[in-house]
């Protein structure tokens, strides 16, 4: 049998304001549809992140807790992260989570907090907080859909590729139309819901990035017929998007 | 100790009673047209006609009392109401649950004239407004837990809003805090007086890790007491500390010690007495007297009351946030029951529903039956699914309750609702099948 697919759950008391816990447990169960075994590892805030996880994902903080997970992150015990994040292993970072994988946050009073540097990106405050459905499409996993809360703008560097272009919704920054990063296996979103339950493509995509990397390929879905997490994706498609068919 | 005193100034201006007499009106004629309780549009009409009006009915009683928190307001407000009322005062308040400002308007300015009290339930957003206004000379603060994101954005902000408002209370005036809570207790340290209620043994809890003044983690090696190990912040000493088995809780107050039934036997319930209980005593009410009213009151408006309806025996849980649903599993905690978890994510719920995966939704596994309904049935299939529990979609709520209920041997549900689905729950099971 496989080893063990391994997903850190990240500082979440820190980071997992808004229920980015499930992102974990969705992987383990996606992955068990895929015939895998696979298991949830956290990691608490003040212990060293652990190199070798096959997966890392960080949710969303509110200001206080995010300069924390910051500095942790940047100190020695986050030093597994960026090791991991070098070696190609995926990396799914959640709206705090995901400014804090840049170079800098702004926050409204000015006050600047350094992010990791993984990503080209800087995130500044701004008003109005966007808040509400977001609906986008990506190139590598179709449309996107999922619930944002966020006041931090973020911009891409030019190397930069969003995760999707946005349909419905604020996005990155609520101007150029991009949502989230990705560079390789890491990945960033405002995106809650949490987005790997609302997006099951995303999810298997995570998946398929953490096998090919130990040379292992992801098997079919089974049960074939039903798919909670197919249904929920279109659920929210057709409440948030108007005019989608309540047909399949 | 005297008792929490503070001064009201602004008068009461001729037409007052009249909008006053109108509010009463209003709510008469919206319950006889059975078009809602009254309890909220009558009080939003009345400020818009004549702006601060509920401020100087408020200033005209003798004294206002709130209470706020995530959860266990309602509940709370009741027993202090009832406490205050036995011990012989005219008592006001907004028994519904309306509890936006609107809400304590109308509640204000339907209250008779020989009131003396208010005791106002009021929502987490609107405490700063309502301390400006209506000068209160008591506030109780529950506790403050995730709840609502997609309106009150952060947790941690609202606990500085409401250390704005606790800061700007009159000086007189006293605070009433969960000890327990790093956030409360923060809050409180910024009232003119305070009194903290502990209960014993809780863990700190999710919205909890970090100190709330200067955000590192807080030492958990023992959460009681907890403290900051960076900046050194640390609660203030429990004045009340509470300890319970089951239903039976033990409350040691400065007065002595005191035993008690608790309606239901969680941490939840326990707070909710406790604190309306030391607010109660330091307003005057004899302990003893005043813990017998709260004790025997029970749950208030339809939670956790259980109906009969269509052969089956049907029971009304409201949870609506993640430490709200930990109460709800540990006080309901019955595998004979089927369960319908019932979820809108309405405006009044939040609109966001990714704190269902905060919920140890596997504590449902062991019933009979489970169906998920509401507006966002397919998330709480999703979550429940992913939490290993079999479970069905099924709409509307009231097919919901009977599939749950079908399997023989087990006609008893517990319906698992948010704020919008409990109403609707309450209204189909009101009217009967």
């Amino acid at each position: 049998m496989a080893e063990r697919v391994r997903i850190g759950l990240v500082y979440p008391e820190l980071l997992g304001t808004y229920g980015d816990r499930g992102n974990a447990e969705v992987l383990v169960w996606r992955a068990a549809r895929h015939g895998l075994a696979a298991e949830v590892a956290e990691v608490p805030a003040g212990e060293p992140v652990p190199p070798w996880l096959d997966a890392y994902v960080l949710g969303g903080g509110e200001d206080a807790a995010q300069a924390t997970a910051a500095r942790l992150l940047r100190s020695a015990d986050g030093d597994g992260l960026r090791r991991a994040a070098d070696q190609g292993r995926v990396v799914l970072a959640v709206c705090g989570a995901f400014q804090l994988l840049g170079k800098v946050y702004l926050d409204g009073q000015g006050r600047e907090t350094p992010g990791l540097g993984l990503l080209d990106l800087e995130t500044t405050a701004g008003t109005p907080r966007l808040v509400g459905e977001v609906v986008t499409r990506s190139r590598d996993a179709g449309l996107l859909t999922g619930f944002e809360n966020h006041a931090g703008r973020s911009f891409l560097g030019p190397g930069l590729k969003p995760l999707g272009r946005v349909l419905r919704g604020g996005g990155n920054n609520g101007n150029d139309a991009t949502e989230g990063v990705r560079q390789g296996a890491v990945f960033g979103t405002y995106l809650h819901g949490p987005v790997l339950a609302r997006n099951p493509a995303l999810a298997d995509l995570l998946l398929r990035n953490a096998l090919e990397r130990r040379g292992q390929q992801l098997g079919p879905l089974r049960p074939v017929g039903r798919d909670p997490a197919a249904d929920l994706h279109l659920a929210r498609l057709q409440a948030v998007l108007p005019g989608t068919s309540r047909h399949r | 100790m005297p008792e929490p005193s503070v001064r009201y100034g602004r008068g009461w201006r001729r037409v007052d009673p009249v909008v006053a007499a109108g509010v009463r009106l209003a709510g008469a004629v919206i319950r006889a047209s059975r078009r809602g309780q009254g309890a909220t549009l009558p009080g939003l009409l009345a400020e818009l006609c004549a702006p601060g009006v509920a401020a100087r009915r408020a200033a005209r009683l003798d004294r206002v009392v709130l209470v706020t928190g995530t959860n266990g307001k309602t509940t709370t407000t009741a027993m202090l109401a009832a406490a205050l009322a036995a011990g012989g005062r005219r008592v006001a308040s907004n028994a519904a649950g309306s509890n936006l400002y609107r809400g304590l308007a109308t509640a204000l300015l339907a209250a008779g004239r020989a009131t003396q009290d208010a005791v106002l339930e009021v929502d987490e957003a609107v405490l700063a407004k309502a301390v400006g206004e209506l000068r209160p000379c008591l506030v109780v603060l529950l506790n403050l837990t995730r709840d609502q994101l997609d309106r009150h954005h952060e947790v941690g902000g609202l606990a500085r809003r409401w250390r704005q408002a606790v800061a700007a209370l009159a000086p007189g005036a006293v605070v009433v805090a969960n000890g327990g809570e790093p956030l409360t207790a923060w809050v409180a340290q910024a009232a003119p007086s305070a009194v903290l209620v502990r209960v014993e043994g809780g863990g700190l809890g999710r919205d909890h890790a970090g100190c709330p003044a200067c955000g590192s983690l807080l030492s958990r090696a023992s959460s009681q007491p907890f403290g900051c190990g960076h900046c050194g912040w640390a609660p203030g000493p429990a004045s009340v500390r509470v300890t319970r088995a089951g239903h039976q809780a033990r409350l040691n107050g400065p007065g002595g010690t005191w035993s008690v039934r608790l309606p239901l036997a969680s941490d939840g319930s326990v707070l909710d007495v406790a604190a309306a209980w030391a607010a109660a005593t330091r307003l005057g009410v004899d302990p003893a007297s005043a813990l017998g009213t709260i004790a025997g009151m029970g749950t208030v408006q339809g939670r956790y009351a259980t109906c009969s309806w269509r052969g089956l025996m049907v029971r009304l849980l409201l949870a609506k946030n993640p430490a709200g649903w930990d109460e709800t599993l540990s006080a309901a905690d019955d595998r004979r029951r089927a369960a319908v978890v019932a979820i809108n994510a309405g405006i009044p719920d939040g609109r966001d529903t990714s704190w269902l995966w905060d919920v140890d939704m596997a504590r449902l596994g062991d019933r009979p039956l489970v169906t998920a309904t509401g507006e966002r049935a397919e998330d709480v299939a999703l979550r429940l699914e992913v939490a290993g529990v079999p479970c069905r979609i099924v709409r509307p709520l009231a097919a919901a309750i009977t599939w749950a209920g079908r399997r023989p041997g087990h006609r008893e549900v517990d319906v698992f609702a948010d704020y919008t689905s409990f109403r609707q729950a309450r209204e189909l099971i009101g009217r009967r099948g």
